[in-house]
């Protein structure tokens, strides 16, 4: 179904299962998930834990800043949902969605993959890993406008709708059509929007940009390298993963996180982020408290500008 | 005459608690203003790159930070009296003199 973004379709599945599992259960449900996440997953998990709505636990990282998979699958073994980012928005590291779909699938519990970062930039078979549901954005790497995202499912959803209202049809009814989509998608949609991402992804399909569809994620391999052999910096999650996302988070010795972005900008004109990248529990667990500087790459990321970059890093 | 200081913008920034500010200026920073302003602490000055960046920071009040060839300086305002301090930054700033 169609949302405005991947936190509106994160908090739809998220909120929606547990609504759904209150009706059922007489125990609130246990949700797992990781300190990876963005606080699009954190804050509606702990916003659902202040209600006292759920149970909740966060599998920890490793000192590298990757999930700690050992206790993730420990976790697990006794929860009800699960929800776990497709690609760190800070690290660029995928999840192995191949081992949490398998331990998923074999609790019987209902995974939701935040794609936010790997749609577009990265293939990853949910369905056959076994993943229940999966939110995305348009946005960023799929190419499309802002404004549109969407949560995708295999099968029936087991969660409720969180808002009710016009859909157009079935007027007469003073209640929700209890069709999908339909029960999940009140009100006015972003067509404009979604008629972008559909040409988005038209683009995506042809030749043009087939030619330079792993540009981005090619650039971020190649700088994760090499920061990580330069011991004046430090790279926050695995350097040395033979895939990502298009995005690198790094913090240099002797510089603060927003200066670097300073003078990335007004030597270089190399936009970057700087801060806490709305991830603030892998910065706390990195030993961050300020942040990183996070580089992202697109599929129009040109070779001079890449050079460009690593001869001002060159001078940090 | 009109001070160094034109204007004086809040500046947003995703850390709770931390009141960073733009001072805008009547001139263009050169290496003059630079010297004038590394009295104000612990000073640095990365002149590595073509637009060198500086810093000085007063551990008790604020720190200040620029590119040579800007017309203003982005200030971060510590928690203690914060009023005050973005004020005594003004004074030293309007005090300057060019040439």
């Amino acid at each position: 179904m169609f949302c405005k973004n991947a936190t509106e379709a994160l908090n739809l599945a998220i909120r929606g299962f547990v609504l759904k599992f209150h009706e059922k259960h007489d125990r609130k449900p246990r949700l797992v998930s990781t300190m990876a996440e963005h606080n699009s997953v954190l804050r509606p998990l702990f916003h659902l834990l202040k209600e006292n709505l759920i149970d909740l636990k966060l599998a920890p990282l490793t000192t590298q800043s990757t999930i700690a998979y050992d206790a993730l699958l420990l976790l697990l073994a006794n929860c009800d949902m699960a929800v776990v980012t497709a690609a760190s928005n800070v690290t660029g590291d995928i999840t192995d969605f191949e081992l949490v779909g398998n331990a998923c699938r074999d609790a019987g519990v209902f995974l939701l993959a935040d794609a936010s970062q790997s749609a577009g930039s990265v293939e990853i078979p949910f369905a056959a890993y076994g993943v229940s549901a999966v939110a995305f954005t348009g946005h960023k790497y799929l190419l499309g406008p802002a404004g549109v995202g969407g949560l995708v499912f295999c099968g029936e959803p087991p969660f409720l709708p969180i808002m009710q209202g016009g859909t157009g049809v079935h007027s007469q009814s003073i209640h929700q059509p209890q069709q999908i989509p339909l029960l999940y998608e009140a009100g006015t949609h972003n067509s404009i929007g979604i008629a972008g991402l559909n040409a988005a992804l038209k683009y995506r399909a042809g030749a043009e940009f087939s030619a330079i569809r792993d540009k981005g994620v090619n650039f971020a391999l190649k700088l994760a390298r090499r920061l990580a052999a330069d011991r004046k910096f430090k790279v926050l999650g695995n350097p040395q993963a033979p895939q990502r996302a298009p995005a690198v988070s790094f913090v240099a010795t002797g510089w603060n996180c927003e200066d670097m972005g300073h003078v990335l900008w007004e030597n270089g004109g190399i936009v970057c982020r700087t801060g806490l990248h709305c991830a603030p529990l892998i910065h706390k667990a990195a030993g961050l408290p300020e942040g990183s500087v996070r580089v992202s790459f697109s599929v129009y990321t040109t070779e001079p500008e890449y050079e460009r970059l690593v001869e001002l890093l060159g001078k940090f | 005459m009109p001070g160094l200081v034109r204007e004086i913008i809040d500046v947003e920034n995703c850390m709770d608690g931390a009141m960073i500010k733009k001072y805008v200026l009547s001139i263009v920073i050169d290496e003059k203003l630079i010297n004038y302003l590394s009295a104000l602490g612990t000073f640095e000055f990365h002149q590595d790159f073509a637009r060198p960046f500086f810093k000085v920071q007063d551990a008790e009040r604020f720190e200040v930070k620029g590119i040579a060839g800007n017309d203003y300086l982005r200030v971060v305002i510590y928690k203690t009296n914060p009023e005050a301090s973005a004020e005594d930054l003004r004074l030293f700033l309007d005090k300057y003199t060019e040439g």
